[in-house]
C-alpha cells in the first residue's frame, strides 16, 4: 500500500518532517514562534471584532449596551488590526509566516482528493496521516483568507460610505453580513476542534 | 516500487484550496456588485430579515435605550417662536393625526419596505408655535441626551415629515424611540430621530449627532 507523504519541498517547509510527530499541534509549534505570535494576535484581534459585531447586529444587546458609535469604531478598528497582523505575516518583515501556512494549505496531494471523497461519501472525518493541515483544514484556511478579504473591502465600503453610491453600500452590508455569519460559523467549528482536542486529525 | 514522495506538479489542475479561495472571493464580489438588485427583486432586506426585528437594526448613542414614562413625557416647542408649547403625550394624541407608508432607508445600506408611520405632522406643529421670521432651522433633541438632529424650514421633506408615536397601527416600541420620534421620509434614517423631546427653532444650522461623525447634513435618499 502507498503512503504519500506531502511534499516538503515547498518554501520553506522543506526541513521540516511535520508528519514524524503524533503530538497533536506540535506540528503548528513547529512553524515558529513567528506564526504562532500571528495566529494569536489575529485571533485576538478577531475575537474582539466579532463581539463587538454581535452588540451592533443583536437589537437586545445594543439596547443595553448602546454607545453606537464607539462599538463600531472598536469593531472597525480590531478588525483592520487583525489584517494589519496578518498582512505583516505575509510580507518580509515576520519572516513571510503566514506564507508558510498559505503554502501548505495549497499544497494539494491525491491522497487530499482521497480524503475529500472518503468524507464526503461516510460524512465522518476520516483519519489523515500525513503531516501538517489535514485537506478540511487547507480548504478551510483558503476560505478564511477569502472571506476576511471580502469582510475588509465591504467593511471599508461601509465605514467610508460617503465616498460610494448607494447600490454599492446595500451590495457591501448584504456581502459584509453573509460573510460575516460564514467566518463566525468557521471559527466556531474551529474552536470546536481545539475543544476536542482533535484538531489536526 | 515503493511511492514515499508525492509529485505536486501532476495534481496542480485540482487544488481545492485554490478554488474555494477564487469562488469565495467571486462570490464576494458577485455580492458587491449585485447585492442591490438581489433585494429589489426580493422586494426586502436580506440582512435586516436576518436579525429578526422587521428588518429593522436598531440603534443607540447612549448607553441603550432611554426610557421615559408615558405620563411623565413632554415635548418641548422653543426657540425663535411666539408661542413656546410644552406637549404632552396625550396633547399629541389628540392633535389632528396623519400617516405616511414609506421606505426606511439605513445610509449604511439596508431598508425596511412598506412602513406606516402615523402622528401629528411637524409643520402643523411648528406652525402651532408660530415662528417669528428668521427662524431658518430646526433643532431635534432626544431624551437620551446625546442624539440631536436638523432639519431645514426650505427644505421639501418638512412638510411631510411626521412627529411620529405609531408605527405600523402599534405605538413604537423601545427600540424605535417610545413614545416619540420623528419620520423625515425621502431622508436617510439618522435624520429620524428616535426618542424625540425638543423642537428648537433656530437661525443657523447646528450639525447632528451623525453629521459630527462624518454624515452629510443633507441626508436626502437619491432616486
Amino acid at each position: 500500500m502507498h503512503k504519500f507523504r506531502p511534499s516538503q519541498t515547498v518554501g520553506s517547509m522543506k526541513a521540516k518532517n511535520y508528519g514524524q510527530d503524533k503530538n497533536l499541534g506540535s506540528w503548528y509549534n513547529e512553524l515558529g514562534p513567528a506564526t504562532t505570535t500571528i495566529h494569536n494576535l489575529a485571533s485576538l484581534f478577531l475575537l474582539v471584532c466579532i463581539a463587538s459585531s454581535f452588540i451592533l447586529y443583536i437589537g437586545p444587546l445594543e439596547g443595553l449596551i448602546g454607545h453606537r458609535e464607539v462599538v463600531r469604531e472598536l469593531h472597525v478598528v480590531s478588525g483592520l488590526l487583525a489584517m494589519l497582523v496578518l498582512v505583516v505575516g505575509f510580507s518580509n518583515v515576520w519572516g513571510r509566516a503566514m506564507s508558510k501556512v498559505w503554502n501548505l494549505a495549497m499544497t494539494w496531494s491525491s491522497t487530499d482528493d482521497e480524503w475529500i471523497r472518503r468524507w464526503r461519501t461516510s460524512l465522518r472525518r476520516p483519519y489523515y496521516e500525513e503531516s501538517g493541515l489535514n485537506p478540511g483544514q487547507k480548504v478551510a484556511f483558503a476560505v478564511v483568507v477569502a472571506l476576511l478579504a471580502v469582510l475588509v473591502v465591504s467593511g471599508l465600503i461601509l465605514r467610508l460610505f460617503a465616498y460610494f453610491p448607494l447600490w454599492l453600500r446595500v451590495g457591501a452590508t448584504l456581502s459584509h453580513t453573509l460573510f460575516a455569519y460564514a467566518l463566525v460559523a468557521l471559527v466556531l467549528t474551529h474552536l470546536y476542534f481545539v475543544a476536542q482536542k482533535s484538531f489536526r486529525r | 516500487m515503493e511511492r514515499t514522495t508525492f509529485d505536486i506538479a501532476e495534481h496542480k489542475s485540482v487544488s481545492l484550496p485554490r478554488r474555494s479561495f477564487l469562488y469565495v472571493l467571486g462570490t464576494g464580489a458577485l455580492f458587491l456588485g449585485t447585492g442591490s438588485i438581489v433585494e429589489k427583486m426580493l422586494g426586502s432586506s436580506v440582512v435586516g430579515e436576518a436579525t429578526g426585528l422587521g428588518g429593522y437594526h436598531l440603534y443607540s448613542v447612549s448607553g441603550g435605550f432611554p426610557v421615559v414614562k408615558p405620563n411623565q413625557y413632554e415635548l418641548r416647542i422653543s426657540g425663535l417662536v411666539r408661542k413656546p408649547m410644552t406637549l404632552s403625550l396625550d396633547d399629541l394624541y389628540r392633535m389632528n393625526q396623519t400617516s405616511i407608508d414609506s421606505t426606511f432607508q439605513c445610509v449604511t445600506g439596508w431598508e425596511v419596505k412598506n412602513q406606516v408611520f402615523s402622528g401629528v405632522s411637524l409643520a402643523s406643529l411648528v406652525a402651532q408655535s408660530e415662528p417669528l421670521s428668521f427662524a431658518r432651522f430646526l433643532k431635534f433633541t432626544s431624551f437620551d441626551h446625546v442624539y440631536t438632529e436638523s432639519l431645514s424650514l426650505s427644505q421639501p421633506e418638512f412638510h411631510k415629515s411626521i412627529v411620529t408615536t405609531h408605527m405600523n397601527g402599534s405605538t413604537l416600541s423601545l427600540g424605535h424611540g417610545f413614545p416619540v420620534r420623528l419620520f423625515v421620509p425621502g431622508n436617510y434614517g439618522y435624520k429620524s430621530i428616535k426618542w424625540l423631546s425638543g423642537i428648537e427653532l433656530v437661525e443657523t444650522d447646528e450639525q447632528g449627532y451623525w453629521e459630527q461623525y462624518g454624515y452629510p447634513v443633507n441626508a436626502q435618499i437619491p432616486t
